[in-house]
């Protein structure tokens, strides 16, 4: 079984479940996945996952908008997930 | 001071700290660029905004801009980018750019193009609060995990998760 934690950011921070952080004030939650996954297949765990927490997720076109990265970059769509890991899900950004 | 200085802070931007930051010697000009809360976008009055970030991808963005600037416009160009998380207030700053270089025209180019990247490409996200006590996150510029990252490249193409 291969765990990601995904860091949630704007506006997913949200649906997180209290208590499940993957540090100081930064929520995550936990996909857990049977086989190597390529990044854009994340997209549906990570929806069918929000959605199971009763916590109002139901909306999908903000997880198609989004990204995935770690710390250094931004992730592409082919990139394949095979060991467990820290994520960030990275809705349309606003900065400045 | 190194040539590229990029923060990510939950604390108020003084622009007197920002200008002791960049100039040296050689060089004779520096651009300095606040960004404010405004108080109206999109027609609703805004009271507050809040600033969320995922500061160490954030921060390698930042410098990853500044060094495409420098391959632009010089490699002694210098930068000082500092931007906030947390909650402002109508009127706080919210950016800071400060670049310098030995003439003017580089400093004014390579603030505006890091001011448009970090736009669309910085992993920064803004809640906006209403008079009218509604919120909501203002939905930005889609990410893409592209070798060539620039907004220039990015702009414009389909992708095939929807942005």
């Amino acid at each position: 079984m291969i765990r990601v934690h995904v860091k949630l950011f704007g506006a997913f921070r949200k649906f997180a479940v209290p208590g499940v952080q993957a540090e100081e004030q930064t929520q995550a939650i936990i996909l857990e996945l049977a086989q190597p996954t390529a990044v854009n297949e994340l997209r549906e765990h990570l929806a069918l996952k929000l959605a199971s927490l009763g916590t109002g997720f139901n909306d999908r076109g903000l997880i198609a908008e989004s990204a995935f990265a770690d710390e250094n970059s931004v992730l592409e769509d082919q990139t394949v997930i095979s060991g467990d890991t820290v994520l960030a899900i990275l809705p349309p950004v606003c900065g400045g | 001071m190194s040539q590229v200085t990029c923060r990510i802070i939950d604390a108020t931007i003084e622009p007197s700290e920002v200008l002791k930051m960049v100039p040296h010697g050689s060089h004779g000009a520096e651009n300095i660029f606040l960004g404010y809360v405004r108080d109206i976008n999109l027609g609703k009055r805004v009271t507050a905004v809040a600033y969320d970030a995922f500061a160490p991808l954030a921060v390698k963005v930042f410098t990853s801009i500044c060094e495409e600037a420098r391959l632009k416009w010089g490699d002694d160009l210098k930068f000082y980018i500092v931007h906030r998380t947390g909650h402002l207030k109508v009127g706080e700053i919210s950016i800071a750019i400060a670049v310098s270089s030995r003439h003017r025209d580089e400093s004014y180019l390579a603030s505006r193009y890091v001011l448009e990247e970090i736009k669309t490409r910085a992993p920064i996200w803004k809640k906006e609060f209403y008079e009218n006590g509604e919120t909501d996150w203002v939905r930005g510029h889609a990410l893409c995990g592209h070798a060539d990252r620039s907004a220039a490249a990015c702009r414009g193409h389909v992708h095939p998760h929807g942005h």
